[in-house]
């Protein structure tokens, strides 16, 4: 476990969220924060940030935490396109690639999934996904899980209806340059982070 | 067949339900959700917390949670309670020896505040084994005539051959569809 924080991979840069986030700051520098992290997102380059918190509470809870896998599908007939295998605590330690048929892009509806456990207990547990292309995010959800039992795992899935066809791009100018970042957090407190790059072929 | 579909035929939009699926373990809450999915369901584990299906379509977001059965874990389920739409209870209808265990549980939670009034689907699972009982006999069993507080539907299906599930889920969305189009007089406990 201890490992987890002592291993710098090289794509790990920690992030300033235990600091920024979470004290009870008055509103206006907490516009500012966020007008900040807006515009470095806004900035971020071609690949998204992997991070981990320097909160003591967070870091437990994270210490905790492990994504378990993700996997990627055609919604309509359940079929695996994509499956990241058991990369346990390097899923957020490091940008995963998926190589994904690009059939996937003409399948009406799409589904992901992610499966985590959490040794600790958490009271307003949520997920931040940004899909980006090429730095910009273009695409973002967020969903509200709450309440997350210790010892549990816990899965995900979000199937979602394609964009019309004549919207979509092709897979020649998406592979390489679509970047999907999942964040973790616990009211305030950011947890994690995973990073999949998405490569069509 | 499957929950997009269903959702593709909805009326309404900019909207959110939330459905929440319950019931002892091994009833076979995951594999009816995976079912509906098309998904490949030979290797499915006891579930140790949640699964959350969310559907987005049109603006219409549709989210399925399926909490873990087990003994150790039913004490946390009134925390998957707030803003449910409907409830769906699984009951594995080849387990006799449990079938009064399951009826303790389901009239717990129909005196559950938050979840009073919302329109309640029994999905009298496992019909495909020999031992089975019938949902008519499953709803004589559990007096479930006498929910009288609620709509409520007991439909026999199979989660294995996919038998019956989906005419359950076009309950539940067409009775959610209603609720929520006419007026919101239904208040839910915060």
């Amino acid at each position: 476990m201890e490992s987890k924080y002592d291993d710098d991979e090289e794509e790990v840069k920690s992030g300033d969220y235990g600091d920024s986030k979470g004290g009870d700051e008055d509103s206006e520098d907490e516009e500012a924060a966020v007008e900040r992290e807006f515009k470095a997102l806004l900035n971020t380059p071609l690949k998204g940030e992997l991070a981990v918190s320097k909160d003591p509470m967070a870091q437990r809870i994270a210490e905790g935490f492990t994504i378990n896998w993700m996997n990627m599908r055609d919604a309509e007939n359940g079929e695996m396109m994509w499956e990241s295998g058991e990369w346990g605590e390097k899923m957020w330690r490091k940008e995963l690639k998926a190589r994904i048929p690009a059939d996937i892009l003409s399948c009406r509806a799409v589904s992901r999934e992610i499966n985590f456990s959490s040794i600790e207990k958490m009271e307003s547990f949520k997920l931040e996904q940004r899909i980006f292309f090429q730095g910009v995010c273009i695409e973002e959800w967020f969903f509200d899980f709450g309440f997350v039992i210790p010892g549990s795992t816990n899965s995900w899935q979000q199937i979602i209806e394609a964009a019309e066809e004549s919207e979509m791009m092709t897979a020649e100018a998406l592979s390489g340059n679509i970047t999907i970042e999942t964040s973790f957090y616990d009211g305030d407190y950011f947890i994690a982070k995973s990073l999949v790059r998405v490569f069509y072929v | 067949m499957g929950l997009l579909t269903l959702l593709r035929k909805l009326k309404r939009n900019d909207r959110e339900a939330r459905l929440l699926v319950l019931g002892l373990d091994n009833s076979g809450k995951t594999t009816i959700l995976k079912k509906l999915s098309e998904e490949d369901i030979t290797h499915i584990m006891p579930t140790q917390g949640f699964n959350i299906k969310s559907l987005m379509q049109n603006e219409f977001k549709l989210n399925v949670w399926d909490i873990g059965g087990q003994k150790s874990i039913r004490p946390y389920w009134r925390n998957y309670f707030d803003q449910t739409d409907a409830l769906i209870y699984v009951i594995d209808s080849a387990d006799r020896r449990r079938m009064e265990e399951t009826g303790v549980e389901l009239g717990q939670l129909l005196e559950e505040d938050k979840l009073a009034g919302i329109p309640l689907l029994i999905f009298a699972n496992k019909q495909d084994l020999l031992n089975a009982l019938a949902a008519k006999d499953i709803s004589k069993g559990l007096n479930l005539h006498t929910i009288r507080d609620r709509m409520w539907n007991i439909q026999a299906c199979s989660a294995k051959t996919g038998e019956g599930l989906q005419e359950g889920m076009e309950w539940v969305v067409e009775k959610i569809d209603n609720t929520n189009a006419g007026a919101g007089e239904e208040e839910k406990a915060a």
